[in-house]
Protein backbone atom coordinates (compact mmCIF):
# COMPACT_ATOMS: atom_id res chain seq x y z
CA UNK A 1 0.00 0.00 0.00
CA UNK A 2 0.96 3.56 -0.53
CA UNK A 3 1.11 6.30 2.05
CA UNK A 4 -0.81 9.04 0.01
CA UNK A 5 -0.86 11.58 2.95
CA UNK A 6 -1.71 11.95 6.44
CA UNK A 7 -3.85 14.37 8.12
CA UNK A 8 -4.07 15.39 11.78
CA UNK A 9 -7.26 16.99 13.25
CA UNK A 10 -7.35 17.20 16.80
CA UNK A 11 -4.69 15.04 17.63
CA UNK A 12 -6.34 12.27 15.73
CA UNK A 13 -3.90 11.07 12.78
CA UNK A 14 -5.90 10.08 9.56
CA UNK A 15 -2.76 7.94 7.55
CA UNK A 16 -4.57 7.88 4.25
CA UNK A 17 -3.56 4.58 1.40
CA UNK A 18 -4.11 3.45 -1.66
CA UNK A 19 -3.90 0.90 -3.03
CA UNK A 20 -0.93 -0.02 -5.75
CA UNK A 21 -1.54 1.52 -9.25
CA UNK A 22 -4.02 4.61 -7.92
CA UNK A 23 -2.93 7.69 -6.57
CA UNK A 24 -4.91 9.89 -4.21
CA UNK A 25 -5.08 13.68 -4.37
CA UNK A 26 -4.14 15.61 -1.53
CA UNK A 27 -7.09 17.70 0.06
CA UNK A 28 -7.94 21.26 -0.50
CA UNK A 29 -5.98 24.64 1.09
CA UNK A 30 -7.67 24.77 3.87
CA UNK A 31 -6.13 21.19 4.82
CA UNK A 32 -2.38 22.50 4.44
CA UNK A 33 -1.81 23.37 7.78
CA UNK A 34 -3.07 20.05 8.96
CA UNK A 35 -0.83 17.97 6.36
CA UNK A 36 1.96 16.74 7.80
CA UNK A 37 2.96 13.39 9.28
CA UNK A 38 5.22 14.74 12.08
CA UNK A 39 2.50 16.74 13.64
CA UNK A 40 1.17 15.41 17.36
CA UNK A 41 -0.95 12.79 17.38
CA UNK A 42 -2.49 10.42 20.05
CA UNK A 43 -5.13 8.90 18.01
CA UNK A 44 -4.53 6.73 14.34
CA UNK A 45 -6.86 5.81 12.01
CA UNK A 46 -5.97 3.96 9.05
CA UNK A 47 -7.76 5.05 5.90
CA UNK A 48 -7.55 2.79 3.01
CA UNK A 49 -8.80 3.97 -0.13
CA UNK A 50 -9.84 1.44 -2.24
CA UNK A 51 -11.19 1.45 -6.67
CA UNK A 52 -12.83 -2.12 -5.76
CA UNK A 53 -16.50 -2.96 -5.94
CA UNK A 54 -18.12 -1.53 -3.07
CA UNK A 55 -19.72 -4.12 -0.95
CA UNK A 56 -23.92 -4.54 -0.93
CA UNK A 57 -25.12 -3.57 2.66
CA UNK A 58 -29.03 -2.94 1.21
CA UNK A 59 -30.02 -6.09 3.49
CA UNK A 60 -28.23 -4.27 7.02
CA UNK A 61 -29.73 -2.37 10.35
CA UNK A 62 -29.89 1.37 9.10
CA UNK A 63 -28.79 2.83 12.23
CA UNK A 64 -29.33 6.39 10.86
CA UNK A 65 -30.30 7.87 7.96
CA UNK A 66 -29.69 11.72 7.44
CA UNK A 67 -32.42 12.06 4.95
CA UNK A 68 -30.32 14.00 2.29
CA UNK A 69 -26.28 13.77 2.84
CA UNK A 70 -25.06 10.27 4.52
CA UNK A 71 -26.49 6.86 5.94
CA UNK A 72 -25.05 4.91 8.33
CA UNK A 73 -25.54 1.38 8.62
CA UNK A 74 -24.86 -1.73 11.45
CA UNK A 75 -22.35 -4.24 10.33
CA UNK A 76 -21.64 -7.44 11.70
CA UNK A 77 -18.04 -6.07 12.59
CA UNK A 78 -18.46 -2.71 12.40
CA UNK A 79 -20.17 0.58 10.61
CA UNK A 80 -20.87 1.26 7.40
CA UNK A 81 -21.25 4.87 5.84
CA UNK A 82 -22.86 5.35 2.11
CA UNK A 83 -22.62 8.71 0.83
CA UNK A 84 -24.73 9.11 -2.70
CA UNK A 85 -24.18 11.06 -5.75
CA UNK A 86 -26.98 13.41 -5.25
CA UNK A 87 -30.05 10.49 -6.20
CA UNK A 88 -30.00 7.04 -6.05
CA UNK A 89 -28.78 4.69 -7.05
CA UNK A 90 -25.18 6.30 -8.04
CA UNK A 91 -23.02 6.29 -4.98
CA UNK A 92 -19.80 8.66 -4.58
CA UNK A 93 -18.33 6.33 -1.74
CA UNK A 94 -18.67 4.40 1.17
CA UNK A 95 -16.62 3.91 4.18
CA UNK A 96 -16.32 0.73 6.10
CA UNK A 97 -15.58 1.42 9.94
CA UNK A 98 -13.74 -1.09 11.99
CA UNK A 99 -15.44 -2.25 15.60
CA UNK A 100 -13.13 0.14 17.44
CA UNK A 101 -12.79 2.70 14.98
CA UNK A 102 -9.30 2.88 13.97
CA UNK A 103 -9.87 1.55 10.63
CA UNK A 104 -11.72 2.56 7.87
CA UNK A 105 -11.78 1.12 3.53
CA UNK A 106 -13.47 3.92 1.25
CA UNK A 107 -14.56 2.34 -1.47
CA UNK A 108 -14.35 5.38 -4.28
CA UNK A 109 -16.87 4.55 -6.99
CA UNK A 110 -15.69 5.11 -10.92
CA UNK A 111 -17.47 9.04 -10.33
CA UNK A 112 -14.35 9.51 -8.29
CA UNK A 113 -11.82 8.00 -10.40
CA UNK A 114 -10.22 9.81 -13.83
CA UNK A 115 -8.65 8.05 -16.66
CA UNK A 116 -5.38 8.25 -15.27
CA UNK A 117 -6.25 6.26 -12.04
CA UNK A 118 -6.13 9.24 -9.93
CA UNK A 119 -8.52 9.56 -7.05
CA UNK A 120 -10.82 12.14 -6.10
CA UNK A 121 -9.69 12.64 -2.19
CA UNK A 122 -12.93 12.11 -0.20
CA UNK A 123 -11.16 12.54 2.82
CA UNK A 124 -12.84 15.35 3.25
CA UNK A 125 -15.47 17.14 4.94
CA UNK A 126 -18.35 15.39 5.57
CA UNK A 127 -16.23 11.88 5.86
CA UNK A 128 -13.34 12.88 7.62
CA UNK A 129 -15.52 14.41 10.17
CA UNK A 130 -18.14 11.58 10.66
CA UNK A 131 -14.68 9.32 10.95
CA UNK A 132 -13.83 11.91 13.59
CA UNK A 133 -16.84 11.65 15.38
CA UNK A 134 -16.96 8.10 15.81
CA UNK A 135 -13.15 7.95 17.10
CA UNK A 136 -13.62 10.97 19.58
CA UNK A 137 -16.94 9.34 20.95
CA UNK A 138 -14.68 6.93 22.82
CA UNK A 139 -11.69 8.88 24.14
CA UNK A 140 -13.19 12.30 25.62
CA UNK A 141 -13.42 13.99 22.31
CA UNK A 142 -16.66 16.30 20.81
CA UNK A 143 -16.87 18.38 17.49
CA UNK A 144 -18.83 21.50 18.38
CA UNK A 145 -20.54 24.06 16.00
CA UNK A 146 -18.49 26.80 17.17
CA UNK A 147 -16.07 29.57 16.93
CA UNK A 148 -12.93 29.43 18.40
CA UNK A 149 -10.46 32.83 19.64
CA UNK A 150 -7.66 32.29 21.25
CA UNK A 151 -5.32 34.57 23.05
CA UNK A 152 -1.51 32.85 23.77
CA UNK A 153 -2.46 29.65 25.60
CA UNK A 154 -5.95 30.26 26.51
CA UNK A 155 -9.22 30.22 24.37
CA UNK A 156 -12.96 30.75 24.45
CA UNK A 157 -15.34 28.88 21.89
CA UNK A 158 -18.16 30.21 20.82
CA UNK A 159 -21.09 27.78 20.00
CA UNK A 160 -24.42 28.26 17.82
CA UNK A 161 -26.05 27.18 15.06
CA UNK A 162 -25.63 28.25 11.70
CA UNK A 163 -27.01 32.14 11.44
CA UNK A 164 -26.30 32.53 15.13
CA UNK A 165 -23.31 34.84 14.37
CA UNK A 166 -20.06 32.72 14.87
CA UNK A 167 -18.79 34.24 11.42
CA UNK A 168 -19.46 38.08 12.07
CA UNK A 169 -18.22 37.67 15.28
CA UNK A 170 -14.78 36.28 14.28
CA UNK A 171 -14.71 38.94 10.94
CA UNK A 172 -15.02 41.76 14.67
CA UNK A 173 -11.49 39.77 15.79
CA UNK A 174 -9.49 39.39 12.71
CA UNK A 175 -7.51 42.15 13.57
CA UNK A 176 -7.25 42.28 16.93
CA UNK A 177 -3.79 42.29 18.27
CA UNK A 178 -3.01 39.23 20.13
CA UNK A 179 -6.21 37.08 19.07
CA UNK A 180 -6.17 34.41 16.41
CA UNK A 181 -9.06 32.69 15.69
CA UNK A 182 -9.01 28.78 15.62
CA UNK A 183 -12.68 27.96 13.48
CA UNK A 184 -15.32 29.95 12.42
CA UNK A 185 -17.46 27.06 12.16
CA UNK A 186 -16.22 23.62 14.02
CA UNK A 187 -13.85 23.16 16.77
CA UNK A 188 -13.13 19.98 18.70
CA UNK A 189 -12.98 20.12 22.17
CA UNK A 190 -11.16 17.34 23.78
CA UNK A 191 -10.06 16.14 28.07
CA UNK A 192 -6.33 15.26 27.84
CA UNK A 193 -4.22 14.67 30.92
CA UNK A 194 -6.74 15.69 32.99
CA UNK A 195 -7.51 19.27 31.37
CA UNK A 196 -9.81 20.43 28.75
CA UNK A 197 -8.56 21.79 25.33
CA UNK A 198 -9.87 22.95 22.04
CA UNK A 199 -8.25 22.45 18.72
CA UNK A 200 -9.03 24.74 15.53
CA UNK A 201 -10.36 22.45 12.48
CA UNK A 202 -10.38 22.26 8.77
CA UNK A 203 -14.40 22.65 8.89
CA UNK A 204 -14.07 26.45 7.74
CA UNK A 205 -17.42 28.68 7.84
CA UNK A 206 -18.23 31.28 5.68
CA UNK A 207 -14.80 33.36 6.78
CA UNK A 208 -12.78 30.55 5.79
CA UNK A 209 -11.24 30.73 9.27
CA UNK A 210 -9.21 27.40 9.79
CA UNK A 211 -5.89 27.06 11.73
CA UNK A 212 -4.06 24.10 13.32
CA UNK A 213 -3.44 24.62 16.77
CA UNK A 214 -5.25 23.82 20.10
CA UNK A 215 -5.36 25.68 23.30
CA UNK A 216 -6.58 25.57 26.77
CA UNK A 217 -10.43 26.36 27.48
CA UNK A 218 -10.99 29.13 29.77
CA UNK A 219 -14.96 29.49 29.15
CA UNK A 220 -17.52 28.20 26.72
CA UNK A 221 -20.38 30.69 25.24
CA UNK A 222 -23.43 29.82 23.13
CA UNK A 223 -24.17 32.86 20.50
CA UNK A 224 -27.53 34.31 19.68
CA UNK A 225 -28.23 37.30 18.18
CA UNK A 226 -29.64 40.35 20.47
CA UNK A 227 -31.11 44.20 19.98
CA UNK A 228 -28.54 45.15 22.87
CA UNK A 229 -25.04 43.42 23.68
CA UNK A 230 -25.01 41.23 27.06
CA UNK A 231 -23.34 38.22 28.52
CA UNK A 232 -24.62 36.46 31.32
CA UNK A 233 -23.36 32.94 33.54
CA UNK A 234 -25.52 30.11 32.40
CA UNK A 235 -26.18 27.53 34.79
CA UNK A 236 -24.08 23.75 33.84
CA UNK A 237 -27.67 22.30 33.17
CA UNK A 238 -28.68 25.08 30.85
CA UNK A 239 -25.13 24.66 29.40
CA UNK A 240 -25.68 21.10 28.51
CA UNK A 241 -28.70 21.84 27.24
CA UNK A 242 -27.81 24.18 24.67
CA UNK A 243 -24.03 21.98 23.80
CA UNK A 244 -25.71 19.06 22.88
CA UNK A 245 -27.66 20.33 19.63
CA UNK A 246 -24.77 22.32 18.77
CA UNK A 247 -22.45 19.58 18.49
CA UNK A 248 -22.10 16.48 16.32
CA UNK A 249 -22.95 13.47 18.32
CA UNK A 250 -23.60 9.85 17.86
CA UNK A 251 -27.26 10.09 18.65
CA UNK A 252 -28.61 6.76 17.41
CA UNK A 253 -25.80 4.95 19.57
CA UNK A 254 -26.35 4.44 23.05
CA UNK A 255 -23.69 3.30 24.62
CA UNK A 256 -21.61 6.23 22.72
CA UNK A 257 -24.52 8.62 23.77
CA UNK A 258 -23.54 7.92 27.32
CA UNK A 259 -19.53 8.33 26.51
CA UNK A 260 -20.81 11.54 25.14
CA UNK A 261 -23.00 12.94 27.41
CA UNK A 262 -20.73 11.94 30.30
CA UNK A 263 -17.89 14.24 28.72
CA UNK A 264 -20.08 16.96 27.92
CA UNK A 265 -21.52 16.91 31.59
CA UNK A 266 -17.81 16.93 32.91
CA UNK A 267 -16.78 19.77 30.67
CA UNK A 268 -20.01 22.42 31.70
CA UNK A 269 -19.38 20.90 35.24
CA UNK A 270 -15.61 22.61 35.15
CA UNK A 271 -15.69 25.00 33.04
CA UNK A 272 -18.14 28.63 33.55
CA UNK A 273 -20.29 29.15 30.70
CA UNK A 274 -22.02 32.21 29.29
CA UNK A 275 -25.05 32.68 27.06
CA UNK A 276 -23.87 36.13 24.48
CA UNK A 277 -26.56 38.26 23.23
CA UNK A 278 -25.32 40.83 20.36
CA UNK A 279 -25.45 42.65 17.76
CA UNK A 280 -23.72 42.21 14.78
CA UNK A 281 -21.52 45.02 15.18
CA UNK A 282 -17.78 45.70 16.04
CA UNK A 283 -18.97 46.15 19.72
CA UNK A 284 -19.95 42.62 20.67
CA UNK A 285 -15.80 42.02 20.30
CA UNK A 286 -15.73 43.41 23.82
CA UNK A 287 -17.69 40.19 25.28
CA UNK A 288 -15.07 37.70 24.20
CA UNK A 289 -12.54 40.35 25.36
CA UNK A 290 -14.17 40.20 29.10
CA UNK A 291 -14.16 36.01 28.80
CA UNK A 292 -10.31 35.98 27.35
CA UNK A 293 -9.14 38.32 30.32
CA UNK B 1 -74.94 7.06 23.67
CA UNK B 2 -73.95 5.31 26.65
CA UNK B 3 -70.69 3.99 27.40
CA UNK B 4 -69.34 0.69 25.54
CA UNK B 5 -67.80 -1.92 27.94
CA UNK B 6 -64.64 -1.31 26.49
CA UNK B 7 -64.89 1.97 27.63
CA UNK B 8 -66.57 1.46 30.98
CA UNK B 9 -63.64 -0.78 31.35
CA UNK B 10 -60.87 1.94 30.36
CA UNK B 11 -59.01 3.35 33.75
CA UNK B 12 -59.57 6.76 34.60
CA UNK B 13 -57.37 10.07 33.93
CA UNK B 14 -55.90 9.37 37.35
CA UNK B 15 -55.96 5.91 37.20
CA UNK B 16 -53.64 5.87 34.57
CA UNK B 17 -49.84 3.69 35.00
CA UNK B 18 -47.45 5.21 32.70
CA UNK B 19 -43.66 4.31 31.96
CA UNK B 20 -40.60 5.79 31.00
CA UNK B 21 -39.35 5.16 27.34
CA UNK B 22 -36.46 3.53 27.16
CA UNK B 23 -34.76 5.79 24.44
CA UNK B 24 -34.58 8.26 26.61
CA UNK B 25 -31.89 8.74 28.60
CA UNK B 26 -31.79 11.23 31.98
CA UNK B 27 -29.03 12.98 33.14
CA UNK B 28 -29.10 14.38 36.39
CA UNK B 29 -27.08 17.94 36.57
CA UNK B 30 -27.97 20.48 39.61
CA UNK B 31 -31.21 20.29 40.80
CA UNK B 32 -32.33 19.62 37.09
CA UNK B 33 -32.82 16.12 35.01
CA UNK B 34 -32.17 16.38 31.33
CA UNK B 35 -33.88 14.22 29.02
CA UNK B 36 -32.29 12.89 26.22
CA UNK B 37 -34.31 11.09 23.20
CA UNK B 38 -31.75 8.30 21.69
CA UNK B 39 -33.08 8.63 18.29
CA UNK B 40 -31.68 7.94 14.65
CA UNK B 41 -32.87 11.31 13.02
CA UNK B 42 -31.54 14.82 12.89
CA UNK B 43 -35.19 16.48 14.06
CA UNK B 44 -34.98 14.79 17.41
CA UNK B 45 -31.91 16.69 17.73
CA UNK B 46 -33.49 19.56 19.24
CA UNK B 47 -35.78 17.57 21.83
CA UNK B 48 -33.69 17.61 25.04
CA UNK B 49 -35.61 18.60 27.79
CA UNK B 50 -35.16 20.28 31.07
CA UNK B 51 -37.41 18.99 34.36
CA UNK B 52 -37.42 21.33 37.58
CA UNK B 53 -37.40 19.41 40.82
CA UNK B 54 -41.21 18.70 40.42
CA UNK B 55 -40.73 17.03 36.83
CA UNK B 56 -37.83 15.00 38.12
CA UNK B 57 -39.39 13.43 41.04
CA UNK B 58 -42.57 12.83 38.18
CA UNK B 59 -40.35 11.16 36.11
CA UNK B 60 -38.55 9.45 38.48
CA UNK B 61 -42.01 7.62 39.74
CA UNK B 62 -42.87 7.20 36.23
CA UNK B 63 -42.56 3.46 37.04
CA UNK B 64 -45.04 1.48 35.37
CA UNK B 65 -46.06 0.59 38.45
CA UNK B 66 -47.69 3.48 40.47
CA UNK B 67 -51.08 4.91 38.78
CA UNK B 68 -50.83 8.59 38.94
CA UNK B 69 -53.29 8.73 41.85
CA UNK B 70 -50.45 7.39 43.41
CA UNK B 71 -47.92 9.96 42.00
CA UNK B 72 -50.16 12.50 43.38
CA UNK B 73 -49.95 11.48 47.38
CA UNK B 74 -46.17 11.61 46.70
CA UNK B 75 -45.84 15.29 44.96
CA UNK B 76 -48.52 16.18 48.20
CA UNK B 77 -45.86 14.81 51.37
CA UNK B 78 -42.82 15.43 48.81
CA UNK B 79 -43.32 19.21 48.06
CA UNK B 80 -45.91 19.86 50.67
CA UNK B 81 -48.74 21.59 47.98
CA UNK B 82 -51.75 21.35 47.74
CA UNK B 83 -54.10 18.35 45.91
CA UNK B 84 -55.27 20.75 43.45
CA UNK B 85 -51.68 22.14 42.59
CA UNK B 86 -50.37 18.58 42.67
CA UNK B 87 -52.75 17.13 39.89
CA UNK B 88 -52.23 19.98 37.74
CA UNK B 89 -48.67 20.04 38.05
CA UNK B 90 -48.83 15.82 36.88
CA UNK B 91 -51.36 16.48 34.58
CA UNK B 92 -49.06 19.57 32.41
CA UNK B 93 -45.87 17.19 32.91
CA UNK B 94 -47.78 13.99 31.95
CA UNK B 95 -49.30 15.70 29.08
CA UNK B 96 -45.89 16.69 27.79
CA UNK B 97 -43.82 13.89 28.47
CA UNK B 98 -46.48 12.04 26.28
CA UNK B 99 -46.51 14.34 23.91
CA UNK B 100 -42.88 14.25 23.19
CA UNK B 101 -42.53 10.23 23.27
CA UNK B 102 -40.65 10.10 26.60
CA UNK B 103 -43.43 7.94 28.41
CA UNK B 104 -46.21 6.06 27.21
CA UNK B 105 -49.34 4.41 28.86
CA UNK B 106 -49.21 0.68 30.10
CA UNK B 107 -52.70 0.22 31.18
CA UNK B 108 -54.43 1.90 28.28
CA UNK B 109 -55.95 5.44 27.43
CA UNK B 110 -57.50 7.98 29.93
CA UNK B 111 -60.88 8.36 29.60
Amino acid sequence: MIESFSLSIAGLRFSVRSEPGYEVEHPDALYRPFLNAELPSDLLMDVMISAEPAPDWSSQEILFDTGEAWTAYRLENGIGIYFPYRKDPGFLWTAQLSENFDRVTVHCSSLMITENNRIANPVHYPLDQILAMFRFSAHRGLIVHAAGIARGDIGVFCAGRSGAGKTTLMRQWKDVSGIRGLSDDRIVVREIDGAFRFFGTPWAGEGQVAAYGDVALKALAFIHHGSKNCIRPISPASALKQLMPTSSILWFDRPALEKTLTFCHDLVETIPAFEIHCRPDPSAADLIDQLLS
Amino acid sequence: MGKTKEAENRPGKMQRILKQNPSVMARTIGDEVLLVPIKGELAQLQQIYALNPVGAFIWENLDGVRDLEQLTTGLISTFEVEAEEARSDLTKYVEELIDRDFVFEVNGAGS
